[in-house]
């Protein structure tokens, strides 16, 4: 197929090709809008009956998230919907949330008007169109990580591999979990772009195998059940790494790092090389690389 | 593969990685003395390593979960009896009448393995799928009216037959579901529907991923290694599958 046919080369001179010259600026914005509160320090989650939670209709409940949606709390990432990693309180999330869906433990859901989702049918089985499922880390009463899907951001948020990396700038690291054989007869694999301040990218892939070779396509974000990437979101004074301080990695993941093997020693490829190829949104080079040895 | 042909797989326990290496022949030697396991075809070491790794792990899941202070080989025996085969088969071996070719297929007391997969972890565990599904077999074979092609008696359908919800995303209630649309998302409230990965990783049961027995078999590697999604689908397949167990396995009596 032509889209596998340009792969990336970086030893290749003839294989070279037009770095984008100028990257978007990303600022990372401790934006809470809400007044400070005392820091509680307890050690159980509050039991959400007790809190005082106000009650919207549902005009109001929709009109408040579809404003979410479209400011996204007036705050920047790794906040999401105006509640901050490291900053904001599980009450004070709680007070934003509870309101407007369905709010349990660690995770929260609403279901926005079918037609905002900017995802295109059919979806497979089991994803629901309009859906925002959210979950979190909460550790001392303070939302330490949230998991959510990258295209319930912001209405105006760019989920496409081009359009991530636009916003978040170049990994710290990249890593890639590749499945050459499958019991569903597709090849695909898994990819984790760490920014070890701020968050990870986690996208999966259908592959093809071709003489040998795994081939990947990673700006492709869709192609193995239409969903785009997720991201799990932390502070700034957090630094998670693959190998160690991955305590929100495994929270969110049992199987976080197993088989997975990092970008480089994989294909070749490093960091720099990989955004600087997929910051452009119409790059249609792909990765191709010999697959982990059979034992 | 080891180019020796050796293969560190211990006499006593079947673990592969505490004791000294043995060739593929007196591996399966071991397996055989031990937990009356045969092998048939051609094996490497380390495929024979990787089985073995699966029936020790679950023997001892067995022998913990039966508490009645067994081995993990005698806990294996007491519900597998005194004969189990392992077959290597031909890639098409285990195709079905569709024309589907499946890495592996289980019968009574016999799995027949046609391919494996790179690495050591997704062997063991696709491995002790297919012995989740012999379970499934065996726990049949205890039962009336229970065959090969109609399953009712056997674990899957006693457990989940009347249960398995398929997993809905709408309600609340939702997240107590026992069923499961494809592998599920990779992320998030609803990732991989509780189990603790995807297919190639902690789910096999690609096949005919919605019927109870395939879900069975894969929640049963998640209990052998006591893994799930960190979530609340997680939670509930685990509170399951201990509730489970335990019954089915301590009325097999030493």
């Amino acid at each position: 197929m032509q889209k596998y046919v340009m792969v990336i080369c970086i030893l290749l001179v003839s294989c070279s090709k037009i770095i984008p010259s100028s990257t978007p600026s990303v600022t990372f914005v401790d934006a809470t809008p809400f007044p400070s509160l005392p820091s509680p320090i307890p050690t159980t989650l509050i039991n959400l009956s007790q809190v005082p939670i106000s009650t919207l209709s549902t005009e109001e409940s929709l009109r408040q998230v579809l404003e979410l949606y479209e400011t996204n709390g007036n705050c920047e990432l790794p906040c999401w919907w105006g509640i901050t990693p490291g900053k904001t309180s599980w009450l004070e999330a709680s007070q934003i949330l509870a309101p407007l869906g369905t709010l349990n433990e660690d995770s929260f859901r609403v279901h926005f008007p079918k037609e905002l989702d900017p995802l295109e049918v059919p979806l497979p089985e089991g994803y629901i169109l309009g859906e925002v499922a959210t979950s979190f880390f909460v550790e001392n009463e303070v939302i330490r990580a949230i998991n959510v899907n990258s295209r319930w951001v912001k209405r105006s948020s760019e989920y496409s591999l081009a359009g991530i990396l636009s916003v978040w700038g170049e990994p710290d690291d990249i890593w890639i979990r590749p499945f050459p054989e499958s019991i569903t007869g597709i090849p695909h694999y898994d990819l984790n772009l760490l920014y070890s301040k701020k968050g990870l990218v986690l996208s999966r892939g259908v592959a093809e195998n071709q003489n040998g070779l795994m081939i990947i396509c990673p700006q492709n974000v869709l192609s193995y059940d239409g969903v785009p990437p997720w991201f799990i979101l932390w502070s700034e004074h957090e630094n998670v790494t693959f190998s160690g301080n991955d305590e929100i990695l495994r929270h969110f993941a049992a199987d976080f790092g197993e088989l997975f093997v990092e970008l480089n020693d994989l294909t070749g490829i490093t960091t720099e090389q990989f955004y600087k190829t997929y910051i452009n949104p119409g790059t249609s080079e792909c990765i191709r690389f010999d697959p982990p040895a059979k034992p | 593969m080891d180019p020796t042909g050796h293969s560190p797989v211990c006499e006593d326990t079947g673990d592969p990685s505490c004791g000294p290496e043995m060739s593929v022949q007196e591996a399966w030697k071991a397996a055989g003395d031990t937990f009356g396991i045969t092998f048939g075809g051609t094996w490497s070491a380390k495929e024979t390593a990787d089985v073995m790794m699966a029936v020790n792990k679950v023997g001892n899941k067995f022998a913990s979960a039966r508490d009645f202070g067994e081995s993990s080989a005698e806990a294996w025996k007491a519900i597998f009896g005194n004969s189990f085969t392992f077959k290597r088969v031909g890639a098409n071996d285990c195709t079905s009448k569709k024309g589907k070719a499946a890495f592996a297929c289980t019968g009574h007391n016999k799995i027949s393995v046609s391919q494996f997969y790179g690495a050591d972890i997704q062997n063991i565990r696709l491995m002790m799928h297919e012995i989740g599904h012999a379970f499934d077999l065996a726990v049949c074979s205890r039962a009336e009216n229970c065959t090969w092609y109609n399953q009712k008696g056997g674990a899957a359908y006693d457990s989940l037959g009347g249960k398995l919800e398929t997993c809905e995303t709408t309600t609340v209630d939702g997240s107590s579901c026992l069923g499961r649309f494809s592998d599920g998302p990779i992320s998030g409230p609803d990732q991989h529907w509780g189990f603790a990965g995807g297919w190639d990783s902690w789910q096999f049961g690609a096949y005919e991923k919605d019927q109870t027995w395939e879900v069975f078999a894969d929640m049963f590697v998640g209990w052998v290694s006591d893994t799930w999604a960190p979530t609340d689908r997680g939670t509930n397949r685990s509170t399951f599958m201990n509730n489970t167990m335990s019954g089915y396995l301590k009325s097999w009596t030493p």
